[in-house]
């Protein structure tokens, strides 16, 4: 019952996305821009700054996600949907996995164009050991939205959501951030360095378990009025 | 309102000891670091006082006039801003026990 | 039981800060820092402050949403307030310091790195709790248990890309000298610590007060129709 109604949720939205194509096309599209703008922020003599590309990666992913996550909630809060959802007979934790399991697919749809593009503006050799780096990408694109779905559920009926949802999200995900870029870093140098990347892919898994399990204990309590 | 009353002496005293602390400070002779010309060695991120160039010194005692000011400065406003937000609430108190009358 | 101390607690408080500074003149100079070093004696006590206020408000939070009573919720949102006071003060008074000792304002390490974060977090508790509309107490508990939670990551994480970097010491080993000024500025702080936590615990009771008379003015009202 419990997988069931996160499977649904979880179709739901990904249905809906696929038809209109709304979110995943203007996310890609702001992650490109992004990715521009840093581009232009960070370039010395011609070239980007060493690092940068690893940097400008996952700060877009990261202001992606969260364009995301405002979009998955306000769907939900137009379409008056949020409160039939609360209102069903259906375990809460598992509306809050369907939920994260849609934004999650759609962030990594996104992620799949933006790494190569990323490699190919900025010349750098991200994609030498591409098993890892998938592996950071989800460990950490899970972790941000873990935190970042639980937020946006509970500010879709708040006043200042727009602004408030990275002020909250910012802070508590930094780990991911940090984990995320140096993994990134020492799997673009010259010569790979694994096992750094490896210990940031098990910093991130950990991070993942904690704040899915936190979100999970919390959801319940957080949205009952 | 017994804690609003001991918040204001608490503020009282807490004034008072102002002077106290500032007279502590300048009796404190204020040390200036003896200086070398040796260049600082940067492989540590720290240099000690004592090495760095003449023209890098800064006069210690307006930094920690500052800090300790600092201090005090944000814990009154705070100990303020509860105290005002405690009258505000008693003020609203006394407002509906008036209109219930 | 909080307010019981109160009394106690103001008057240690108070006196403990007028003695507090002939301690500190009387304690011996850092051989390598001079004078700015006094600083310390209010600064690591602020400090400490900061993450008690940090962990008391997170427990707080977690009881709040997990039991739901309202004392825990008024005991976070006291405590967060007390974090973000003192984060503030540690943030301020260890650049005064630092300028001087190190010849730099800032410094990523994992401590003030930490710190910065933590501060950070409880000020967006403090933002949601004002600016996040209906059921922003809860969300608020959720940011404060959420940012507890994080704190180990970031230090873990921060601590690790710094080693390739130099280490610098904030807190030199106490001689025997200093140990008495500390440990008196140590627990003058937390007297305060209590005093300031106990007024606003006993506000935030007002304020409850206050609400649940209105409530019943509204109901007679009601009634009365």
């Amino acid at each position: 019952m419990f997988a069931r109604t996160a499977w649904l949720v979880f179709r739901k939205d990904v249905t809906v996305e696929v038809r209109s194509r709304e979110t995943i096309a203007t996310t890609l599209f702001f992650a490109l821009s992004a990715v521009l703008v840093f581009a232009f922020a960070l370039v010395k003599e011609g070239r980007v700054v060493a690092d940068a590309a690893a940097g400008i990666l996952w700060i877009a992913i990261a202001f992606s996600a969260t364009l995301a996550l405002g979009r998955t909630f306000e769907r939900e809060r137009y379409g008056d949907t949020l409160r039939a959802l609360m209102l069903a007979p259906a375990d809460r934790p598992a509306i809050y996995l369907g939920k994260l399991a849609g934004v999650f697919a759609l962030v990594v749809a996104a992620e799949i164009a933006l790494v190569p593009l990323v490699a190919f503006l900025f010349g750098a050799a991200l994609l030498q050991r591409p098993v890892l780096l998938a592996g950071l990408l989800l460990a950490g694109t899970l972790g941000f939205l873990a935190v970042g779905t639980l937020f946006a559920a509970m500010l879709a009926r708040a006043r200042s959501r727009d602004v408030l949802l990275p002020v909250l999200l910012y802070p508590v995900t930094i780990p991911v951030i940090i984990a995320g870029v140096r993994g990134t870093v020492a799997l673009a140098l010259p010569v790979p360095d694994e096992a750094m990347a490896l210990f940031w892919l098990m910093l991130l898994l950990f991070f993942d378990v904690v704040f899915v399990t936190l979100a999970l204990w919390t959801f319940e309590p957080l949205m009952t009025d | 309102m017994t804690v609003t009353r001991v918040l204001r002496w608490g503020l009282l005293a807490a004034f008072l000891c102002v002077p106290a602390v500032t007279a502590a400070q300048t009796a404190a002779p204020a040390q200036a670091p003896a200086s070398t010309s040796q260049p600082a060695a940067a492989q540590d991120g720290f240099v000690p006082v004592s090495q760095l160039p003449p023209t890098e010194e800064l006069a210690p005692g307006p930094l920690v006039l500052g800090a300790y000011g600092f201090i005090w400065v944000a814990v009154l406003v705070y100990v303020w801003s509860l105290a005002r937000r405690l009258n505000a609430v008693q003020k609203d108190f006394d407002t509906l026990s008036k209109r219930q009358r | 039981m909080l307010q019981r101390f109160f009394p106690v607690a103001l008057i240690l408080a108070i006196a403990g800060f007028v003695v507090a500074p002939f301690l500190i003149a009387g304690a011996p100079y850092e051989s390598t820092m001079g004078l700015v070093q006094k600083i310390f004696y209010y600064h690591a006590p602020s400090g400490m402050m900061m993450f008690l206020g940090a962990f008391v408000s997170g427990t707080a939070s977690a009881i709040y949403l997990m039991k739901g009573r309202p004392g825990a919720d008024r005991l976070a949102a006291g405590a967060a307030e007390l974090t973000v006071l003192f984060g503030l003060i540690v943030l301020t008074t260890g650049p005064l310091w630092a300028r001087k000792a190190w010849g730099v304002w800032w410094q990523w390490d994992a401590r003030l790195t930490s710190s910065l974060l933590v501060w950070l977090m409880f000020t967006s508790y403090l933002l949601v709790r004002k600016y996040g509309g209906p059921g922003s107490d809860k969300l608020a508990a959720a940011v404060a248990l959420f940012g507890m939670a994080n704190v180990p990551f970031v230090y873990i994480s921060v601590n690790v890309w710094r080693t390739l970097h130099p280490k610098t010491t904030v807190i030199p080993s106490l001689v025997p000298g200093m140990r008495g000024p500390f440990w008196f500025a140590t627990a003058t702080f937390l007297c305060l610590f209590l005093a300031l936590l106990a007024v606003r615990v006993r506000l935030g009771e007002r304020q409850a007060e206050l609400d649940d008379l209105y409530r019943a003015m509204d109901d007679d009202a009601l009634e009365g129709e």
